[in-house]
């Protein structure tokens, strides 16, 4: 009597042959669920093969990584408070009395005007510079 | 991570905004030698439009009406050689980062001058000039909620005013 491990080893042993061949024999019975038990394992197999394809992060880098990030938010967020806080002060008003306030609003927007017509006038002038070409397209026609 | 580069670049650009306004140039240039300066808060603003009865002046155009909706105006005037193209420079940055539109470009005999405007179709919110006049160079920033009608009509009020007197 052939003992389990010898048995095992009898059908280690066989080749590709001998296991059509007993696949074939209808005499031998199949245990029942085989064929999805080594699908199950063939897929934990693959599953076996692909994690460790994959690098996992271990639970203290990646506890590591959660600190940094937060430090880091939070230091961006302190060196804006900081630099908030550190913007220079308004610039203190020129005049104290708002006559002269307003008196100098008046001087600034006589002086824009002044701009605008400087601007205005050279734009006037360009005008009939600008009619010329029509002018000699004219005369070229009528000829 | 991308998260922290993100908002360390959104605080940077919004530093870099701050650095070009109306307000960061007069205090850039408002100390330097020979160089005049002007600032009127919105509280002077304020003060100015509860003033009972305004000397407005013969013939003068009456600002009133647009003193309630401005909130800043700054002025600087200094010699050219001094402070005349760096300031040219950071005014022609600050138009194009505050997305100022020009209203106008002159330039003839020695005198150049750009104008900018931004807002809506229906307000002015910031107005900019910018002139170099020979050997002077001028600065000035208006801000506030002025109504476009309301402003462009002041301006060409006040020209019309200027060519009568000439």
């Amino acid at each position: 009597m052939k003992t389990i491990e010898e048995k095992i080893h009898a059908i280690q042993n066989l080749d590709d042959a001998a296991l059509e061949q007993l696949a074939d024999d209808a005499g031998v019975a199949v245990p029942t669920g085989l064929g999805d038990r080594i699908r199950e394992n063939l897929a934990a197999a693959a599953l076996a093969e692909t994690a460790g394809a994959v690098k996992t992060v271990s639970p203290q880098r990646r506890m590591f990584r959660r600190i940094l990030a937060a430090s880091l938010s939070a230091a961006a967020v302190l060196a804006g408070l900081v630099l908030l806080l550190q913007r220079p002060a308004g610039p203190e008003d020129t005049f104290d009395d708002p006559a002269l306030a307003y008196a100098s609003l008046q001087q600034t927007f006589e002086y824009i005007s002044e701009k605008v017509r400087f601007g205005a006038g050279m734009a006037e002038e360009a005008l009939p510079l600008g009619e010329r070409p029509f002018e000699i397209l004219k005369n070229i026609n009528e000829k | 991570m991308k998260r922290i580069i993100l908002s360390l670049l959104f605080m940077l650009a919004s530093f870099a905004v701050f650095a070009q306004s109306g307000r960061a140039i007069y205090n850039r240039y408002s100390d330097a030698e020979g160089v005049s300066a002007v600032y009127i808060s919105p509280q002077m603003f304020r003060l100015i439009g509860r003033i009972p009865e305004l000397n407005v002046g013969d013939g003068k155009v009456d600002l009133t009406p647009v003193i309630r909706s401005l909130s800043g105006l700054y002025i600087i005037s200094g010699p050219m050689d001094a402070i005349g193209e760096e300031m040219h420079r950071d005014v022609l940055k600050m138009a194009k980062s505050g997305n100022y539109e020009l209203l106008m470009e002159a330039k003839d005999d020695g005198q150049t001058m750009k104008m900018y405007s931004t807002g809506t179709e229906q307000t002015v919110k910031g107005f900019l000039l910018s002139a170099l006049d020979g050997d002077e160079c001028t600065f000035i920033c208006l801000d506030g909620e002025m109504p476009r009608k309301e402003f462009e009509e002041l301006i060409a009020a006040i020209a019309k005013d200027g060519e009568k007197d000439e």
